[in-house]
């Protein structure tokens, strides 16, 4: 798989002694004699951005982890793990795949499917130990893998393996690549998460998490533009940063170099941006793999309509017509090119990391067969030619954001990329576009210096106003997070491009950080 | 919900049945019209001169290196116009054909099509197609000048006509000389035909010369690629551009003193069409299905053959979803949804010509082989396969066969009667899901509506009441600020349509 190959090994980072047991008494608590300095692996520039986790573990059960986390752990979390997680929309997932939902009836009905049968379905709205058979449901009461929805070891990896293991004090400051070794995903790494959540939220042929056109022809609401950061902020955060920890493990973390993670939200998000770039060209690429793979079967239908950009069709036909005079950058008129959402954000990225280029440079090897032919030829596409050289000065920018540290210069670099991004902002054509910018620029708008509280706040209100910034959390008992999408929809088909460049507009910042 | 307005904008639905017009929140604008008498090459808007390249030779990619034919003398409007031929002053009591190229030169808009090519949208679309200027490229001029599609680019003065005379009347050079002597007039038909002259007489021969552009052909072939660089798109119903068309000739004695002329012109128009758009596709589907073959660039699937509001529409879940993209409501509901249905504006009309009008053998076969064609597309639309799409142009191309024998049919029967069917459509399209749903079929009810009862180039046709079917118009027309049907409300145009005595 050459996507995975482009990625590198695992970063190593190695974390001193620190004891969790913080007096309570839990038996099996003991004292890690883990030393260490930050190693990255394969030591020769560039530095390797982490893998995901491979290897066939299985599902221990959303209930194992409660044992634990359902309670009272400051260090983890300021509330119970569990109770964040229950107001997080992902514990429903599930629900969207019962058929009492009306939703659900009726793409049922129109696909000719069972939702609860469906791999497809069930690959994104929950997870099953195995393939389901048609003649059983997984929805079956006692099917708890089913009732947990998008759940523990959804995102942090299935448990057959570190469950046990995770359960020592030593295994909390384990290098993160043995983790992952063990299965556990490393999500306080910001490319990891950004693909964990794209998985779904954009879509990844390899792990079947694609929604098929003719299931979004069926009433399947449309995957937006997401900010990772953004959305699992509103989500309600199960986790604290290393920085939001007690000050006795901040200094530990600080004294090990424990900088997994870009500190500002800023930064993640911008990483996000540039992740789903990449994810947006590989979604053609890895679609385009399975359609040829001798060993699919069937093969892969050819073309999957859902892997292109919905907009290049789906947009109502207007004069003067906006998408003709912001021209198609490099794609020939009316061809479906690559989701394009990340595109704007992802330009400004690369100016924060002092890469500057266009998205549509970065994109071209994806580009170049979608012009041979409608859709391109999964021939073509499979690997396109120079697609590793735009991964890798994606992985570049990627690596160079991830340097941002919590020091004194910071303020200063967040107004350059609140600057970076206002300039940026103007630029999107479509409400996804002008989201995916607002929301890192919000962000940057936090941490900036250069403008007064009251101006700074204003214009943090103007840009979720105006844009739909604000992701609100599902209301309690509901079947799905649907109201914020149906919202969504409302507010691109209205998109007013002056009105969003105007939100975008700010200020001179009263002490200009300079270069 | 979507701020949808009440107050239409000022083009007319006609203005987008004639492709040359450009639809535009401003109303209509209409290429300037201009005298013959003028220089061919001149160009009176100050935008056009200044798109003009000083030497006039900047070649698109088709003509590039290339000195222009000079044997392009007998495609010359000029030719024609001289004042003592078709140039002479318009009205008075002189002959119409007197005047025929001052028509022409001053009221259609035909004449304006090369100048289209300098419009800022001409410009900016060949900007995004990464062509050369418009007035260069072979793709542009064979529907905007008198240019075919050959290997040799004309001189500019001819170009400079637009769609002239010899675009529908054919190449003067075999003729030119008889037809200026008092023996033209006693020549049969087939004599002329032989010398190159194309008779235009009756509907069958206009809509199929018009079909070329108009509905595309080989050769003319406007695709999804020019209708995203800024191209409007297609629509071609021929009675109703007959009647909005400024007349060079003239009806005494032609096929317009027929009592049924719209009536037939409108079902020739309806099955030319078809036999066209069947032939466009096949010609699309060999050409693709060759480049497949070689594994060379290749435009397939090919989006102008489907319903464009099946795709083109925002995803708003309040944006009026049943109005719009609905088009395939007769292909069976085992398709997986999401696939869009083949040319609703074609097959519409042609669908009634069967069960309505004529009811012989000549259209018997048309429904089946639209239905067949229509379901293989809606299984294979996207099929990378070069067979798939090679049988796609085998049922295209044995679509457009009964079509073409269905308009020879039409045209050569005694007497079409729209009218005295009226009822029988009315009936027919009670139920026809998509007349309660398909903006096309919608407009095309109504164009055969008004065919059945409105007047044509000459007074012909029974009266429709002035009220009823303007406000159908009304409820078809685009919203401001869209180049589409947006908020089209089916319910509203079937009161309205039911209201028509």
């Amino acid at each position: 798989m050459t996507a995975v190959a482009a990625i590198g090994s695992p970063g190593v980072v190695r974390m001193p002694p620190i004891d969790t047991c913080r007096g309570r008494s839990i038996g099996w608590c003991v004292v890690a004699l883990v030393l260490g300095v930050a190693v990255l692996a394969g030591a020769a520039p560039p530095d390797p951005l982490p893998a995901p986790v491979a290897g066939s573990f299985t599902f221990k059960g959303t209930e194992f982890c409660m044992r634990c986390h359902r309670s009272e752990q400051s260090e983890w979390c300021d509330q119970p793990t569990s109770a964040a997680w229950r107001h997080d929309a992902h514990s429903r997932s599930h629900l969207a795949l019962v058929s009492t939902n009306p939703r659900t009836r009726a793409m049922e009905e129109a696909l000719g499917i069972k939702a609860a049968q469906t791999a497809s379905c069930i690959a994104c709205h929950t997870h099953s130990p195995a393939e389901p058979s048609p003649e059983e449901s997984i929805a079956d009461d006692d099917n708890r893998f089913f009732h947990s929805g998008i759940s523990c070891e959804t995102c942090h990896g299935a448990g057959s393996a570190y469950f046990e293991p995770h359960l020592h004090a030593s295994w909390r400051f384990l290098p993160t690549a043995e983790k992952a070794r063990q299965g556990m995903a490393d999500l306080r790494d910001p490319v990891t998460k950004a693909r964990n959540c794209l998985g779904c939220h954009l879509g990844d042929p390899d792990t079947g998490r694609v929604v098929p056109h003719a299931a979004y022809a069926a009433g399947h609401p449309p995957l937006g533009a997401i900010d990772i950061e953004a959305a699992s902020a509103a989500m309600g955060p199960h986790w604290k940063r290393v920085w939001e920890k007690s000050d006795r493990i901040q200094a530990l973390a600080a004294a090990a170099e424990y900088h997994v993670e870009a500190a500002s939200t800023t930064h993640r998000s911008l990483i996000g941006a540039l992740v789903a770039l990449r994810e947006s060209g590989l979604l053609v690429q890895k679609g385009a793999e399975r359609a040829t793979a001798p060993a699919a079967d069937p093969p892969a239908a050819w073309p999957e309509l859902s892997l292109h950009d919905c907009q290049a069709c789906h947009h109502d036909l207007v004069v003067p017509s906006r998408r003709q005079q912001a021209g198609y950058g490099g794609l020939v008129p009316g061809r479906p090119g690559l989701v394009r959402w990340p595109r704007h954000a992802a330009e400004a990225a690369f100016a924060v990391a002092e890469m500057p280029t266009t998205a549509d440079a970065v994109i071209a090897p994806w580009i170049r067969p979608l012009n041979a032919r409608p859709f391109g030829r999964p021939e073509d596409l499979r690997s396109p030619a120079g697609a590793g050289e735009s991964l890798a000065r994606i992985d570049a920018a990627i690596r160079a954001l991830a340097a941002d540290r919590r020091d004194a210069a910071r303020p200063a670099r967040q107004q350059r990329i609140a600057l970076t991004l206002a300039a940026a902002g103007p630029r999107a054509t479509d409400l996804d576009a002008a989201r995916a910018i607002g929301w890192p620029l919000v962000a940057a708008l936090a941490e900036a210096e250069g403008w007064p509280a009251d101006v700074r706040d204003s214009a943090q209100a103007r840009l979720t106003e105006v844009l739909g910034l604000s992701i609100p959390g599902p209301p309690p008992g509901a079947d799905e997070s649907g109201a914020f999408w149906r919202t969504s929809l409302d507010r691109a088909a209205t998109f007013d491009p002056a009105a969003a460049a105007e939100s975008f507009r700010l200020p001179p910042p009263t002490n200009p950080a300079g270069k | 919900m979507r701020p949808f307005r009440r107050t239409f904008c000022l083009i007319t639905l006609s203005a987008a049945f004639l492709p040359t017009a450009v639809v535009s929140a401003d109303g209509p604008r209409f290429p300037h019209a201009r005298s013959v008498a003028e220089s061919p090459a001149a160009c009176p808007a100050p935008e056009c001169r200044d798109a003009l390249p000083a030497d006039g030779s900047s070649p698109g990619e088709a003509y590039a290196g290339m000195t222009p034919d000079p044997a392009g003398r007998g495609l010359a409007t000029a030719s024609c116009a001289s004042s003592s031929c078709h140039g002479g002053p318009r009205g008075g009591n002189h002959a119409i054909w007197s005047f025929a190229a001052t028509t022409w030169g001053e009221r259609d808009p035909h004449a304006g099509a090369y100048q289209t090519l300098f419009e800022p949208r001409s410009l900016r679309m060949a900007k995004l197609l990464g062509i050369g200027p418009p007035h260069t490229e072979r793709q542009c001029l064979v529907c905007h000048s008198v240019q075919e599609a050959v290997e040799r680019p004309l001189p500019r003065e001819v170009l400079a006509d637009g769609v002239g005379c010899a675009s529908c009347h054919g190449d003067s050079t075999g003729w030119l000389e008889a037809h200026s002597t008092d023996a033209w007039k006693g020549l049969s038909a087939e004599d002329k035909a032989a010398v190159g002259f194309v008779d235009l007489a009756g509907p069958l021969e206009r809509a199929r010369v018009c079909a070329r552009c108009h509905v595309g052909d080989a050769d003319h072939d406007m695709h999804h690629d020019h209708v995203a660089a800024g191209h409007p798109r297609l629509f071609f119903e021929l009675a109703q551009l007959q009647r909005r068309w400024p007349r060079h000739w003239d009806p005494d004695g032609r096929a317009e003193s027929a009592p049924d002329f719209n009536a037939r012109s409108w079902a020739v128009g309806q099955a030319v069409a078809l036999e066209a758009a069947g032939e466009l596709l096949a010609a699309r589907a060999s050409r693709a299905s060759v480049a497949i073959r070689a594994g060379e660039r290749a435009r397939w699937p090919e989006f102008t053959e489907f319903d464009c509001l099946a795709c083109h529409r925002d995803l708003a879940p309040a944006a009026g979803l049943a109005s719009r993209g609905q088009s395939q409501a007769d292909l069976p509901r085992t398709l997986p949804p999401g696939t869009p249905g083949w040319q609703p504006w074609f097959v519409t009309g042609s669908g009634w010509l069967d069960r309505s009008l004529d009811g012989t053998a000549a259209t018997a076969e048309l429904a089946e082989r639209t239905a067949q064609l229509r379901h293989l597309l809606a299984r294979q639309w996207t099929t990378t396969d070069a067979t798939g799409v090679e049988r796609i142009a085998a049922e295209a191309r044995h679509l457009a066969r009964v079509a073409g024998r269905s308009a020879d049919a039409l045209a050569a029967a005694l007497c079409i009667t729209v009218t005295a069917d009226r009822p029988r459509l009315d009936t027919l399209s009670a139920g026809d899901p998509r007349l309660w749903r398909s903006w096309e079929a919608a407009v095309q009810t109504t164009l055969a509506l008004e065919a059945t009862c409105r007047g044509g180039p000459a007074p012909l046709g029974a009266a429709c009441p002035p009220g009823p079917v303007d406000e159908l118009r009304e409820t078809l027309l685009y919203p401001p600020g869209f180049d589409a049907p947006v908020g089209f409300d089916p319910v509203r145009f079937r009161r309205q349509r039911d209201a028509v005595p």
